[in-house]
């Protein structure tokens, strides 16, 4: 518990020690959602209706960015190979990484979220939940990302390999997360937002778990 | 079973393959607790191959070897937190400071030296507070030796500890590893410095090929060559030449080896073969065009073993 504590407060120093790229991602973020917004037009309900797989969109192109970022530091140098010298399962490292890579998207959201409710009117009754919504969504994508930056960190190509894998990858998360953030912001009559949440809760699981077992397969390779 | 491990490390038989390169080659080492033990050899022996493997980096083709009593099986994390390793060239986050990296570090190992320890064993405190990105790479390396100690481990694996040094720090690194003798630790350190492998290990194994072709103390092997001393001359043109049977029948000679207009001489006596062979050179008209005399080194032990000098081979 130590060690994980260590490592993450080694991520948490690194990131806040590069926070100006991470400013550069927020404008990207924003950006993007501008750009959305103006595709859709002026019409309020249908920025309403789309604000929620918008958002999910801006936060998973501006990921991209963030989670190369995260390992760029450690790959460029092969301080990989380094992991394996201490008396540490790398799992531990894997899971500390994947926890600041975490927090850095969900801060990522709560940034673009005010963003999107002065574009899209995309306010809604329960911001905690929108806050946890975020924060889930947010585990899902940087499981498998912090995974497959490592394993194409020795690509030459992985500013183009790292989406490729990772898009399909997270698909069920941006679905279950887009849909219950509509719901969030549209309301939920029939009651749905718990099942989303759920499904999205157990894919959470399921990446968290695989992919710190395939990060130990990895980094011994 | 015996209760105490007399050998820090065994290994008996490594192998390993690159593709068609056997960059080790049936390698046996028995390195003894206590002791610093030098691998000496030339780029590409396999030195830096040969300690990646006993430090569980990478797997033999064949061999077994034992570390500190145990094998590497499973995760080995309880094997690990007695080792301390330096790579030939490890990096870290650019964007930590010096103290930072090896508070990182320390966290990682059960017990271990402070923080403000470890720099002070390579001499690093001005530097604490400064970021890695901004060392040189001779300081760059004395963290990595700090990192490498700051576990205090039973067994210190150093590979090529001080290339890249200037003479002022190669100095403070042999210092440290000193002062680990002195306290008791295990070593094993590769290198192609052979004043340093001289100065600083108790035993050495001279490795070419994938294979250790001499072992012994210093002493030993310098004592193998029959001879303290080692005469280099050159006689330049045309001419009668001295032949090798001349050579060696001249006092005190011991071996005489050719490398185009250059000769070596292994010579116990300084003071009666030279005399002798300017004599013979003036006999037959000639002046050498270069003459010198060094104390035998283990470089002219690995010369007489394989006919190369370390920096060419
Ligand atoms: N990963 C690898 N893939 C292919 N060949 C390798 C690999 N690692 C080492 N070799 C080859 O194995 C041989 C031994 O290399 P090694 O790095 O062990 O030498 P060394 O004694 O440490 O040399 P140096 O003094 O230059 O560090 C070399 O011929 C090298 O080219
Ligand atoms: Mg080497």
């Amino acid at each position: 518990m130590n060690v994980f504590r260590a490592a993450l407060y080694k991520e948490l120093l690194l990131q806040w020690r590069t926070r100006a790229r991470v400013l550069s991602v927020v404008v990207f973020g924003a950006t993007a959602l501008l750009l959305m917004s103006f595709a859709i037009g002026p019409d309020a309900g249908a920025l309403r209706l789309h604000a929620g797989g918008f958002l999910w969109l801006a936060l998973l192109l501006s990921s991209t960015l963030t989670l190369e970022a995260s390992l760029e530091a450690e790959t460029e140098q092969q301080a990989l190979e380094g992991l394996l010298l201490l008396p540490v399962p790398p799992t531990i490292l894997f899971y500390a990484k994947a926890v600041a890579n975490t927090l850095q998207l969900a801060l990522l959201g709560a940034v673009l979220v005010p963003v999107a409710i002065v574009l899209y009117g995309a306010e809604t009754a329960r911001p905690l939940a929108l806050f946890g919504l975020l924060v889930l969504g947010a585990a899902g994508l940087a499981a498998p990302g912090t995974l497959y930056a490592t394993m194409t960190a020795r690509a030459r190509a992985k500013q183009t390999l790292l989406p490729l894998l990772l898009f399909p990858l997270v698909v069920p998360v941006l679905i279950a997360a887009t849909k219950a953030s509509s719901l969030l912001i549209l309301g939920d009559p029939m009651r749905q937002l718990a099942a989303w949440l759920t499904l999205l809760g157990g894919f959470c699981g399921i990446y968290w778990t695989l992919c710190g077992l395939m990060f130990g397969l990895i980094v011994e390779d | 079973m015996s209760a105490r491990v007399e050998a820090a490390v065994v290994c008996r038989g490594l192998v390993k393959r690159y593709g068609s390169v056997t960059a080790v080659d049936g390698l046996d080492l028995e390195v003894r607790s206590g002791e610093c033990f030098g691998m000496l050899g030339p780029n590409g022996a396999g030195k830096t191959t040969t300690i990646e493997i006993l430090e569980g980096l990478n797997a033999p083709d064949a061999g077994e070897v034992v570390v500190l009593g145990e094998r590497w099986a499973g995760d080995g994390m309880a094997l690990r937190a007695r080792l301390g390793i330096q790579l030939q060239e490890t990096k870290y986050p650019e964007k930590l400071t010096v103290a930072e990296t090896l508070a990182l570090f320390r966290s990682f190992y059960p017990r271990g030296l402070s923080v403000a320890e470890a720099l002070a064993v390579v001499a690093l405190q001005e530097k604490a507070d400064a970021f890695v990105r901004g060392l040189s790479g001779g300081q760059r390396q004395r963290l990595s030796l700090a990192c490498a100690l700051v576990g205090d481990p039973e067994l210190v694996f150093l590979d090529e500890p001080t290339t890249g040094l200037d003479p002022q720090s190669r100095r403070q690194a042999w210092d440290i590893v000193e002062d680990l003798k002195r306290r008791g630790r295990t070593v094993l350190l590769t290198t192609h410095y052979m004043e340093e492998a001289a100065r600083l290990c108790d035993r050495v194994a001279i490795v070419d090929r994938g294979k250790v072709i001499a072992l012994g103390t210093p002493r030993e092997l310098i004592a193998s060559l029959g001879a303290e001393h080692v005469v280099e001359f050159a006689v330049d043109g045309t001419g009668p030449a001295p032949t090798s049977q001349e050579l060696a029948a001249l006092p005190s000679v011991q071996a005489v080896e050719r490398e185009a207009a250059a000769w070596r001489l292994s010579v116990r006596e300084v003071h009666r073969a030279v005399p002798a062979l300017l004599a013979v050179l003036a006999e037959q008209g000639r002046e050498p065009s270069q003459l010198s005399v060094h104390s035998a080194t283990l470089e002219d032990v690995f010369v007489h073993l394989t006919g190369r000098t370390l920096r060419d081979a």
